[in-house]
């Protein structure tokens, strides 16, 4: 089975939202919701400054949380490359899955069912990049396989430094930033 | 445009003043006439040639009707130069037949140029690194710091600085410009880019926020050097700008009701900048010499 990641270089971000309104349009997310963002993070006094951009969205956790406190079943690990989806048809909409995930990355649809971040699993099933590190100006998003040494993703890791979000969560989240 | 007061006594002034635009935008409200024009997914547009490095030509092609009776630029004035006896400057029924002519005496094919959307032409040279001689138009042929052109037109030879004058006690210079999410002022009605970003804020230096007992969210006013006050305006308390500063973003605060979605949200820099300075020797606007101070919202 495939280990499906996204890495996301903090380097080459200018946080322009372009991630987000791809999303949004490949997804139809209704008004008002996102299942990506931005994070701005500024650190230090003007103007000795430094500025790190983070799109963030569902980790696609390893270890989810979100998963394992489902009561209906809803919430599952897809055997697409691990990616961490939502059964609307299954859900209560109990929001059991929204208090346990560290990330806030689970909203309740209009509809009644928790939505998120599904990695586009739609497209990456045909072959095509998540819509977000698709329409990425700066290329700053990667997206594919950790089980296979020789792909971007796994070369990244293996050449640059990286963090994940609130590791000590111990999610194992499955969505890396290069610093 | 900066100087309201200014734009609207010289829109006073007209006789008439005819508005061709895609959205009901604030001058179509002081429009004698309003001609709504198709988007740019509606319609055929002129060839866009741009002869770079590698030079190409691009074609504009409608993918959607027309929502409404918008009609396209061409068609407006078309029709325009037939009621005005110009007929003969459009010799052409439709856009297409002009754009064909246009691309087929150029030794093109038309219908792979709309197949493909792109012409390219031959890669020329235009760098030193080329082999290229670079010709600078002045008298001595180089680039020339010390300029006697300026000099015989009675302007500093070498460009002096002058400083602006810091701002009063109590006020700060505002600057201004733009963010990635929206285009100007014409996109803040569109429903997904206005779900990310439907107001602008001012950017205050945290610390002179703390000092002034104002945080992130908080809602202010502006008032200007002249006295105008702007619409409320949600502070951004940050480190990434100096402390004599605040800044916003362009395009917000329309007071065009029609704009629905966009209406008074925000507040709009054009407003309050009632103060511009003009480059005396090629005519530039600078327009971040005003100062406005802080008001907290009543």
């Amino acid at each position: 089975m495939a280990r499906f990641a996204m890495v996301i270089d903090t380097k080459k971000c200018v946080g322009c939202m372009d991630c987000v309104v791809a999303c949004k349009t490949e997804n139809n997310v209704p008004e008002g919701y996102n299942r990506d963002w931005l994070a701005y993070e500024t650190i230090g006094k003007f103007p000795d400054l430094h500025q790190e951009n983070r799109s963030e969205r569902c980790n696609h956790c390893a270890n989810p949380p979100c998963v394992y406190c489902c009561p209906c079943g809803a919430s599952y690990i897809s055997s697409l490359g691990g990616i961490v989806l939502v059964d609307d048809k299954k859900c209560s909409g109990c929001k059991a899955c929204i208090a346990a995930c560290p990330y806030n990355a689970r909203f309740i649809h209009p509809f009644g069912y928790a939505s998120k971040c599904t990695f586009c699993d739609h497209r990456v099933k045909n072959g095509d990049k998540p819509a977000c590190v698709e329409v990425c100006p700066t290329h700053c998003m990667y997206f594919g396989d950790l089980d296979d040494p020789m792909s971007e993703v796994s070369q990244l890791l293996k050449s640059r430094k990286y963090q994940t979000l609130i590791p000590q969560a111990g999610t194992e989240p499955q969505v890396y930033y290069l610093t | 445009m900066p100087n309201q007061s200014e734009t609207i006594e010289a829109i006073n002034k007209l006789d008439l003043l005819v508005a061709i635009d895609v959205i009901p935008s604030e001058i179509t409200g002081w429009a004698d006439v309003v001609l709504p024009e198709t988007v740019y997914l509606e319609r055929f547009d002129e060839i866009s040639i741009n002869s770079f490095y590698e030079p190409f030509a691009l074609i504009r092609q409608p993918v959607v009707n027309p929502t409404d009776e918008q009609k396209p630029g061409w068609w407006i004035a078309k029709k325009l130069a037939e009621k005005l006896n110009l007929k003969e400057y459009f010799p052409w029924d439709d856009i297409e037949d002009y754009l064909r002519y246009r691309v087929e005496s150029a030794g093109f094919s038309y219908e792979e140029f709309k197949s493909k959307g792109i012409i390219f032409g031959d890669k020329q040279p235009l760098y030193e690194e080329d082999g290229v001689e670079q010709i600078f138009y002045t008298p001595s042929g180089k680039i020339e710091f010390y300029s006697n052109q300026l000099a015989d037109y009675g302007f500093d030879p070498i460009p002096k600085y002058n400083p602006l004058g810091e701002p009063p006690q109590g006020f700060f210079r505002l600057l201004f410009g733009r963010a990635p999410v929206h285009t100007f002022s014409q996109t803040q009605t569109n429903r997904i880019l206005r779900d990310m970003m439907d107001e602008n804020e001012i950017w205050i230096n945290s610390d002179i926020a703390n000092r002034m007992g104002l945080k992130s969210g908080d809602y202010v006013i502006l008032q200007n050097q002249d006295g105008i006050i702007s619409n409320k305006i949600k502070v951004k308390a940050t480190q990434k700008i100096r402390g004599d500063c605040v800044y916003m973003v362009h395009g917000f605060g329309h007071r065009s009701k029609a704009l629905k979605g966009a209406y008074m949200r925000g507040a709009s820099d054009a407003e309050l900048i009632t103060k511009y300075n003009v480059d005396p020797i090629m005519g530039g606007t600078g327009m971040n010499v005003n100062f406005v101070t802080i008001l907290t919202e009543a």
